[in-house]
């Protein structure tokens, strides 16, 4: 009797040691059919989250919210190496409002900024693509901050399932007619962490079809005077679709609870109307924030920018469009935002990184940034 | 909520869980309950789910009357008027689906309330009261055991269609826990989904893009959407069977093999013995034999054999064509009877022996040509667009298009490879079912090729079946009959 019994656990334990083996299984093949995100070259989702995730606490000041127009525009890097800011970059390709706010929502678990910097590019829709979600959230970690944006991303795209989150199997497994060396050799886009969100574009756009808008008479009169032309001057303002009002609100809120500065920004991008800009304005007043558009004569000119040659296309801007806007949000957070300098290693060992980036962008190597990393 | 989606089987360990908790004689209510719940889910209307009880708890009283009623004619009449009303629905479906499938597109159909595995449980229910009138059996006494057995949530969607004697006690009598139920239903289960998500499922991509643009695939592609179509059909109500058999394992229950490799039969007559086995023993039961069988000549014979089929073709479906498909059945049957002389001696002038490998591949591949062909007509938008089809496949010479890449217009090649080593694999798992249990062979194997094995199998249906996101997930099909 004891004999079988001993059995029958035995056989229980083989089985348990079997479905332990299989979880095991599934979560490696999860790993590897999961997307990682790849913007550009780089590996921003799996290396900009995970590097996130692997900051030290309360070490990060500022965070950098928003579309790809951010991740291209914000270099943490170029922030600790000019004015000792230590920031990181939680910018995804197409970045809703919703989701700017959940991977807020995140980072204060761990973090406690100073200032949050929006790009508010992406107020103009509900939401991006189906892959914006799945490049913002595949490597959130699970909690119920996590549930919530699942739920979210569920009611705005009925195709996705929250059981396709936690299983994405469901999602990715179609990918196996495309995975790469990268998806097997996970260690190898460790390198990319070092750019803290930071996406590195080496193009220069080369076109001048960017068109300022002016905020004031002055500024019309001044253009006319130089010979520009400027967008036209209206009135009108866009409407924010009902979900990113609501999300901007809650943003705002948020940081204004916490005690941060929220501040409003847009990069130079052909794409951006006056009536985008009237509303992010509109925003900004009703909310008490300040909000630097540098489509805007304005900043624009005092950013110096060249939108030929530091954008690399026509929403992003590179190298050293980048640098450019950095050197002007750096002074504001430096001096405005009182935003102290602090030494760190978590910087400080990444830096030879971006010296390298840049000095490829100078001498006109349009490489992916990526190769120059994984050297 | 479908027999592969995680919430059934969450339902499924949670029912699992409480049976085996449960004292033996209460287990059957963990059945029940399960049962219930799964039908709630399942059912998109409540007036579904009221229709549902309303003929449990009608055909359970009317079993009981048929016992109660001494008088053969009294019983006789009242048999028939509880299969008539427990039936209505089932008929009034066909009647109307027949009558509506005659009508102009625009003209506003009836809307009929169809209960979740109407077709099913009609048949279940109906061998249950003749078998009480016949005093085969005796009525159950226990309306809730008797919904328990009406309702059983593995094979009440698709069948197979039990009998009351086979199934009833397994059910209402407690099992005992017994980790190799576990493990074997398991081992089912995993084999059910390689079937639906490697061959069914993907089958399906090119099986419903050749039928739906019809007129754009002549030829060689109408071989391939033939051939396809008879294999998903196949794996995918195998796959639902084997899924059903698993779920009831895991709790010690048996339910009957409703397959017993169909393609492999030698003549129309054996793949009838081999496909829907409990389908076809419902029919030899409670329709042919009724009517006369082969006792009372050839030509009632054969006109029995056409109404039995013509039966089977409508509880398939409400359309003309599904009458045709059956009433094509009989006429194989009929016509390989009469030829059956003719054949043989053909047989012999050639020098094709009986029982030799020449002799039974020849048999079995015309065998599913013939059952392929009627797959067609069966899968087709319409019989008008299945003969076209068929005309098509066997007058229009195409078969470059077999080689030259331009199937992978209608699926990535990568599939086309994956999808023909699967039906490969079943080929060969088959072959080996034939002679004895893989089962019992696998069992045989040192832990590391067992594991190897499921692991391997559960690895590949994640990465390389075909579901979730970007697919529309096939229900299985006989779900819709």
């Amino acid at each position: 009797m004891k004999n079988t019994s001993e059995k029958s656990a035995l056989k229980v334990l083989k089985c348990l040691i079997f479905c332990l083996l299989a979880a095991l299984m599934a979560h490696g093949i999860n790993r590897v059919l999961k997307i990682k995100g790849q913007e550009y070259g780089v590996y921003s989702s799996y290396a900009q989250y995970g590097g996130f995730y692997e900051m030290e606490k309360k070490t990060v000041d500022v965070l950098f919210l928003g579309s790809s127009h951010c991740y291209c525009g914000f270099s943490p890097q170029e922030f600790y190496d000019r004015y000792g800011i230590r920031s990181y970059n939680l910018g995804s390709s197409r970045q809703s409002t919703w989701l700017s706010y959940y991977w807020l929502r995140e980072a204060l678990k761990t973090q406690a900024p100073q200032a949050v910097v929006m790009d508010v590019y992406y107020t103009r829709v509900s939401s991006g693509d189906e892959s914006s979600v799945q490049k913002a959230l595949s490597y959130m970690k699970w909690s119920p901050n996590k549930a919530e944006a699942v739920r979210t991303a569920v009611k705005e795209f009925p195709e996705l399932t929250f059981k396709s989150f936690l299983l994405p199997n469901i999602r990715f497994h179609d990918r196996w007619k495309e995975l790469d060396r990268e998806d097997f050799m996970l260690s190898e886009l460790e390198p990319y962490k070092a750019l803290k969100g930071y996406v590195p574009l080496p193009d220069r756009y080369g076109k001048n079809d960017f068109k300022m808008i002016g905020e004031s008479e002055e500024d019309f009169v001044a253009a006319s005077k130089a010979g520009i032309e400027l967008q036209p001057k209206t009135d009108e303002y866009a409407e924010w679709p009902d979900t990113s009002k609501d999300y901007m609100g809650r943003i705002a809120d948020l940081c204004k609870e916490k005690g941060i500065d929220l501040i409003l920004v847009k990069t130079p991008t052909v794409r951006w109307t006056a009536e985008d800009h009237n509303a992010a304005v509109k925003f900004a007043e009703e909310y008490g924030l300040t909000f630097y558009d540098f489509n805007a004569c304005r900043y624009y000119e005092a950013l110096n920018y060249d939108y030929a040659q530091d954008n690399a296309d026509e929403g992003h801007a590179n190298v050293r469009g980048a640098e450019k806007i950095c050197g002007f949000i750096g002074e504001l957070l430096a001096g405005e935002y009182n935003v102290e300098a602090v030494r760190d290693d978590q910087w400080e060992k990444t830096a030879h990184f971006m010296e390298k980036i840049k000095k490829e962008f100078e001498n006109g190597e349009t490489g992916e940034a990526a190769e120059s990393l994984s050297d | 909520m479908t027999y592969i989606s995680l919430e059934y089987y969450i339902l499924v360990i949670v029912s699992l869980i409480v049976y085996y908790f449960l004292p033996v004689g209460r287990r059957w209510i963990a059945l029940l309950t399960g049962s219930a719940v799964f039908y709630c889910f399942a059912a998109s209307d409540i007036r579904q789910y009221v229709l549902f009880v309303c003929t449990i708890a009608l055909s359970f009283a009317g079993a009981l009357w048929i016992e109660a009623v001494p008088e053969p004619k009294k019983r006789k009449a009242v048999l028939w008027s509880v299969i008539l009303i427990s039936a209505a629905p089932l008929l009034i479906m066909k009647v109307t689906g027949i009558l509506q499938g005659h009508l102009r597109e625009g003209v506003e159909r009836i809307p009929l309330i169809v209960p979740v595995g109407l077709s099913f449980y009609t048949l279940q229910i109906i061998s249950y009261l003749a078998d009480v009138y016949r005093g085969k059996i005796r009525a159950q006494r226990n309306p809730l055991k008797y919904a328990l057995f009406i309702s059983f949530f593995p094979q009440i969607v698709q069948g197979p269609i039990p009998r009351y004697e086979q199934l009833g006690w397994q059910l209402f009598e407690g099992r005992n826990f017994n980790i190799d139920n576990i493990v074997r239903g398991s081992q089912r289960i995993l084999w059910g989904f390689f079937l639906k998500l490697m061959i069914a499922d993907k089958a399906a991509v090119a099986v419903n893009e050749i039928f739906n643009n019809y007129r754009d695939y002549e030829g060689a592609y109408v071989w391939v959407a033939g051939i396809l179509y008879s294999i998903q059909l196949y794996t995918d109500f195998l796959a639902c069977t084997t899924i059903a058999q698993g779920v009831a394992e895991l709790f010690g229950i048996e339910i009957v093999d409703n397959f017993r490799h169909p393609y492999f039969a030698v003549s129309v007559q054996d793949f009838w013995r081999r496909w829907h086995r409990s389908l076809s023993e419902w029919l030899r039961d409670y329709v042919y034999i009724p009517l006369g069988g082969n006792r009372k000549g050839t030509v009632r014979k054969y006109i029995n054999l056409c109404i039995t089929f013509l039966v089977s073709g409508l509880w398939h479906g409400e359309g003309i064509r599904f009458l045709f498909w059956g009433g094509l059945h009989a006429f194989y049957q009929i016509f390989g009877t009469c030829t059956a002389p003719l054949r043989n001696r053909v047989c012999e002038i050639v020098k094709l022996s009986e029982g030799t490998f020449s002799r039974r591949l020849y048999q079995t591949l015309g065998t599913c040509f013939w059952v392929m062909t009627a797959w067609i007509i069966f899968r087709a938008n319409s019989l008008r667009s299945g003969l076209h089809m068929i005309r098509s496949m066997l007058t229009v010479v195409n078969p470059w298009v077999l080689l030259n890449g331009s199937l992978d217009s209608i699926m990535p090649y990568q599939e086309w490879v994956l999808l023909s080593a699967s039906i490969l694999v079943l080929f060969f798992v088959s072959r080996a079912q034939e002679k004895g249990s893989v089962r019992e062979w696998i069992s045989e194997q040192h832990l590391t090729v067992r594991w190897g094995l499921a692991l391997a199998c559960i690895a590949i249906i994640m990465i390389f079946g075909t579901y979730g996101f970007g697919y529309d997930a096939q229900a299985f099909i006989y779900g819709g009959f």
